[in-house]
Formats: structure tokens, sequence, C-alpha cells
């Protein structure tokens, strides 16, 4: 179906787009797209009439697929050759299915019928703005839900940020607590083993350079010690750091440097003097009472970190006292050793009897024991051998022989038989010391008679080499230990000594083996003395105790101190005696 | 420290009321004599003056341990009490001879017998 309008005049044009819009409407056109078509044909229809001429427009509707459903209006130019040079203005929508076309009469060209579609036209562009409205609500709408979704989205990012980051700090702390408790680990493990190599040396000149050794360069770049007593030191007059002293008077670690510390327990003081650049950690070597040195530390790296500093500072008080123990161990043992060498006797030395003398202290504990040896001569010239034994170990031991020695020696001078000096002995223990006891034997030589007087009490007896080789123990019945709580008179024995004769005195520490007791230590030890020839003996005293003393310790526990006096009787010993003044000396 | 190469142990009975018998096994000897003195030294303090030491277990003595037998000896004596050893190896027995401390401590060969001497220096000061 065709309807045809031609069209010279604006009201031509008016009544057309009238036309058009009632049968789009007839033919359920759509109100949006009924208005699209009458605003698209009204806009064309009116450059039309700019150029002039005459229009024709054609309305075209199809009953049969495909074009069924389709409106289409198409404008020609009237003018046949305009329309062969331009193509025609065409505008097509869609029908309602089956909309029939129903009879719509043209539109009347008369004023009020135009004036009246002007106004329903204005109904139209309502409906449009309507729909418009409709959908800028719609588009905003949307666009507040996309807003939302975009919010939403970005929370989520944003939580799943925040986890993540969450995630990667546990990570981060958990990784950062691990290697503290490493670096915590390692200063403990190093604080063990460095006080255990601090503390196993009882040499403190030692301890100082294993102090260097353990913290440089990991610990400290340089490591200085300064003992107030001098010591070992290398330098003992070089500058020391203002801070060293305070250290020293305050007992506190200091810190010098440019800047502040903030090490615990460490006081802050203002850089060297002597080296502005580097800083000085100086910290005291305490004592039980005021500490010993200052140790001085330039750090590996800038500075230290406070775990470092508590840890330098604490392996320095275990030197400190690693060091103190160490001193008082010297010391005692050096007051012990000056004590001991005061008691051993120098041995007179008499034309034609000598002597020799060997003494080794318990292997543990002090270097000091309750044995001793003595020799020295009577006012009529008699030459007293002693050999004695404290019982109890240690320094009350050692000053109770002391004692014991002097007290005899006092008694000596009064003369007396070695039996009578050892009663006196007795008493003299008993009354000053009661609990304390001590075994010993008194040999007397005499100048001019070729006898030997001796007397033992609570002793192993003494073992006599006769020039023939024989060996004797003189094993007469001893009296009892000194000290004990009984009244005795120590007996005298003499015996017979021709020159070339040799006379052994000991205590219980070279014959005493536990399993076995003291008889076959003593058999040993006569063996022993029976192997030596006179000549030898003569020849080289002092060789032959040591050579006598070897094999008898070899299997001993070393747990009690051993004492040897030797005593021999020179072959020749009366020419001897009667020789030029070059043998003699006091 | 041979403290424990060479363990002490001491037992503790009673056969009287103020007897008292110490059993003791191990060497005694500098590191472990002052065990056995801490038993004598209780014992003392309540009141047991009769002191029996079965010394048959004891293979070593050195001077420590005499110490404190003669020590005990003498802390008994001023209260009329006694010391008895009781069957001592002959190695210990040899310096108790050699010292003279068998002089004063008297030997026994068994607890019965040192009991015995306890009766009779008792039946003496009753």
């Amino acid at each position: 179906m065709t309807r045809t309008w031609h069209i010279t005049t604006v009201t031509d044009a008016a009544r057309a787009r009238i036309d058009t819009a009632r049968l789009a409407a007839a033919y359920g056109v759509p109100g949006m797209e009924r208005t699209c078509l009458t605003a698209a044909l009204s806009a064309h229809l009116r450059q039309c009439l700019t150029k002039g001429g005459t229009w024709r427009l054609d309305l075209e509707t199809a009953t049969a697929p495909p074009e069924d459903g389709l409106l289409r209006a198409v404008v020609t130019s009237g003018d046949d050759a305009c329309a062969e040079r331009q193509p025609p203005w065409h505008m097509t929508v869609a029908c309602a299915q089956g909309a029939g076309a129903t009879a719509v009469a043209p539109a009347a060209a008369d004023p009020e019928t135009l004036a009246g579609e002007l106004l329903c036209a204005d109904e139209d562009t309502a409906l449009v703005l309507d729909t418009l409205e409709e959908q800028e609500d719609l588009v905003a709408s949307h666009r507040e839900e996309l807003d939302q979704t975009n919010l939403g989205v970005l929370a989520l990012h944003a939580e799943l940020d925040a986890a993540s980051r969450g995630q990667r700090d546990l990570f981060a702390a958990e990784r950062k607590a691990r290697t503290e408790a490493e670096a915590a680990r390692r200063r403990l493990t190093f604080l063990a083993d460095a006080s255990a190599v601090l503390t196993a040396s009882l040499n403190h000149d030692e301890i100082v350079h294993r102090f260097q050794s353990l913290l440089v360069p990991e610990y400290a770049r340089g490591v200085d010690v300064w003992l107030f007593d001098g010591g070992d030191d290398e330098h003992p007059n070089a500058p020391r750091p203002a801070a060293a002293v305070v250290a020293a008077r305050t007992g506190r670690p200091q810190y010098a440097a440019d800047h502040s510390g903030d090490l615990p327990g460490v006081d802050d003081q203002p850089p060297s003097a002597l080296r502005p650049e580097v800083p000085l950690l100086c910290v005291p070597l305490p004592t039980r009472r005021t500490p010993l040195g200052v140790l001085i530390l330039s750090p590996p790296g800038a500075r230290w970190d406070a775990d470092d500093a508590v840890m330098l500072i604490e392996l320095t008080r275990r030197a400190g006292i690693a060091m103190d123990n160490a001193r008082r161990f010297e010391h005692n043992r050096d007051i012990a050793e000056t004590l001991q060498r005061a008691l051993l006797t120098d041995l007179p030395t008499t034309p034609g009897l000598h002597l020799a003398a060997r003494y080794l202290p318990a292997t543990h504990g002090l270097n000091i024991g309750g044995d001793w040896y003595d020799a020295f001569r009577q006012p009529d010239g008699s030459l007293i051998t002693v050999i004695g034994d404290v019982t109890g170990h240690g320094l009350h031991a050692a000053v109770m022989m002391s004692q014991l020695r002097t007290a005899l020696r006092a008694y000596a001078v009064d003369g007396g038989t070695p039996g009578q000096l050892l009663t006196r002995l007795h008493i003299f223990l008993h009354h000053l010391q009661p609990d304390l006891y001590a075994t010993a034997v008194i040999a007397r030589f005499h100048p001019d008679e070729p006898t030997l007087t001796w007397a033992a009490a609570g002793h192993p007896p003494p073992v006599l080499r006769t020039p023939d080789g024989q060996v004797h123990t003189l094993g007469a019945k001893p009296g009892a230990m000194l000290g004990i709580p009984l009244e005795q008179r120590i007996p005298d024995h003499t015996v017979n000594v021709t020159p070339g004769s040799t006379l052994a005195l000991y205590t219980d520490g070279l014959v005493e083996r536990r399993a076995q007791g003291i008889d076959p230590g003593i058999e040993r030890l006569a063996a022993a003395l029976g192997t030596f020839r006179s000549a030898d003996l003569d020849a080289d005293l002092d060789g032959s105790a040591d050579r006598l003393l070897h094999p008898l310790l070899r299997d001993s526990e070393r747990d009690d101190d051993v004492c040897l006096l030797l005593c021999h009787l020179h072959s020749r010993a009366a020419e001897m005696a009667r020789a030029p003044v070059k043998l003699s000396s006091f | 420290m041979s403290m424990a190469q060479n363990p002490l142990s001491v037992e503790v009975t009673l056969p009287r009321e103020d007897v008292v018998l110490l059993t003791v096994e191990g060497h005694l000897d500098i590191d472990t004599a002052t065990g056995l003195q801490h038993h004598l030294a209780n014992q003392f303090q309540h009141g047991r003056h009769h002191f029996l030491l079965d010394l048959s277990a004891v293979p070593f003595m050195d001077s420590s341990g005499m110490n404190i037998i003669v020590r005990a000896y003498q802390q008994t004596r001023e209260l009329e009490g006694s010391v008895h050893i009781i069957a001592p190896a002959p190695a210990v027995r040899r310096i108790l001879d050699l010292t003279g401390v068998s002089i004063t401590v008297p030997l026994s060969d068994s607890v019965e017998d040192a009991l015995a001497l306890v009766d009779k220096q008792q039946g003496h000061s009753t």
C-alpha cells in the first residue's frame, strides 16, 4: 500500500507530517519511533522547502515478507532531473505485527485542524521527554549501581591487599623473630664457649691473650686490657681513655663516642680525646672487691647493638671472676711454695757423711703437706737426721709440721738421745694440739764412733744398707705415734755402721700401696737399695736418690707426699775426716 | 677426686642403748673420712659413748682415718666411754700396730668380744 503527498508549501508539509503521524499510529508504530519518524520527516521537509520546488512523499507498507511489519517513508524531488542526481531521502520504522491498513482519511488543511495537530504533536514530544527521563533515571540508577559495585570491588581489593600485606608482615615478623632467636642463641653459645675457654686457664696472662683472640674480629675490632697491677702489661705507661678511668672508679661500663650508645647498663661519655672518631666501650673487670682492670673495646663496625653489648659485659664479668680466682690460686700456691721451700733445709755437709734429700708433694691440692726431713748438729758434734710425717694434709698440717721441726731443733740443743727427743716431742704435740698426730724417726750419727743411735715413733722402719750389699730393716718395736693420748717413753736402739753404709729414712708415701699395705713396699725399697754399689753411692748420692725413687713410684697413685733422706757414710770416711779443711764448709 | 672411685658406706646399729656399732665398708682415706667423722659426731651428740668400729670390710685406711679414730677415743675417754676396733684387715692392722694406736684403742676379733670388753669396763665403773 502506498500513500503519496505532493508538497510545495509549508502547509503541504504540515499536512503530510500530520498524516504520517496518524498513519504511523494506525499501523502501530510505537511512540518513540513515530516521533523519530515525524521529527526526521519534518526536518527534511523544511530543508526541501528552503530549496523550493515540488517534492513527493511516499509512505509504503508491504503485506508480504520480508517487508511486512515495516513502514517506509520516502521523499523524492518533484523535479525529475534533481531526482536522478540525488538519491531520495528515506526512513523505515517497524509496525506492530499484523496491524491492518485501517482507513485513515487524509487530514484537512484548514487552520483549525493544523492547530489541533500542533497541540497533539506536543503530546508526542511529551512522550519522548518522559521516555528520555525514564532512560535518564535508569542510567542514573545503573550508574549508581555501578558506582556501588566499583566501591565494593575496591573494598574487596583493599581487603585482599590488607590480608596479603598482613600475611607478608606475619612472615616478616616470624623471620625476624627466628633471626633474633638465632642471634641470641649464637650469642649465648659464644658466651658459654668463651667462658669455658676463659675459665679453663689458670694463668691470667693467658686469659688476657685469649680475650683478644675470642673477640676479634666478630665482636670487636680492637681489644685492650688495662690491668691495675701492671702485670704483664705491654704498654704500662700508655695513656688510658678517660672513659676507662671512669669505668674503673664507678665500676660501671662506659661508652665514649660522639653519639649516645643506647646500651643498657652503660653510661655515655664524650668521645675519647685520644681517638675521637672511634667509639670505645670500657667495661670494668669485677672481683669480689674492687675491679682488677678495665677491658677497652672498639666496635667491629660503626657501633654495637644492645644485645652484643650486653653479652660483652657479661663475658667481661665472668672473665673478671675467672682472673680473680686464678690470681688467688696463684697467690696461695706462691705462698705455699715459698713456705715449703723455706722449710726444706739446706743439708749440713760433713766430711765423710753425705746427705741427699727428696721431697715430692702429693699431686693434687696445694703443693704443701705434713712431711718433712731435717738434719742438724747437736752441740757435741753429733749429726741428727730426722724424717717426719704430720697426719693430715694441707696448710694446717704444714703449719704444725714447721712447729715440730723448730721444737725438735730447740730440744736438740739441750742434748738428748733420739728416743728422748721423740718423747719430748710427743708431750709437746699432745699438749699443743690434741687432735693432730705425727710419726717420726730420728737417727743420730756420732762423729767418732762407728755406731748409729735411732728411735722411731709410729713411723715405717729405717732401712740400712751395709757395705757388703746387705740391706737390713731396722724394725725393732717403735714407740707409738706422737701426740696420741698415751704416756710413753720412746726407746733408743743402736746399730753399727761401717764406712760405705747407707741409711734410708722415708715417709709412708714411698712404700704404701692401697691394696697391699706397707710391707711389700718396704721390701721393694730394700731390694732397690741393695742393687746399688758403694762406689755409686760414694760418687753421686743425689743421683742415687733419684734412681732409687724412680722404680718405687712408678705404680704409685701419688695421693700422698713422698719424702726420702739418704745418709751415706763414705767408704773412705776416716781418711776424709782427717783430710784438710777443703771438704768442710758450714 | 677419688670420691667416686672408693666410696665409703657406714651402717649404724645399736646393740645396746649407749653402745653404737658402726659397720664401715670401703676405703677410709682423705676423701671419705669426713663421712665417718659425721656419723661419730652425730652419735656422740645423741649421747652414745661406746663406739664399736667394725673395719672388716675396710681394705685401706690412711692417716685421716687414724686421726678420726684417735680423736674419737680422746673424746669418749673424757666421758668414761670407749672405742673398739673390730677385725681390721691385715694391712690396716699393720698400720694400727706401727703407730701404736692399737695400744690405746683395743682390737677385737668380733663384735661379741668387743661388747664383752665394754661390759667389763662398765662393770669396773659401777
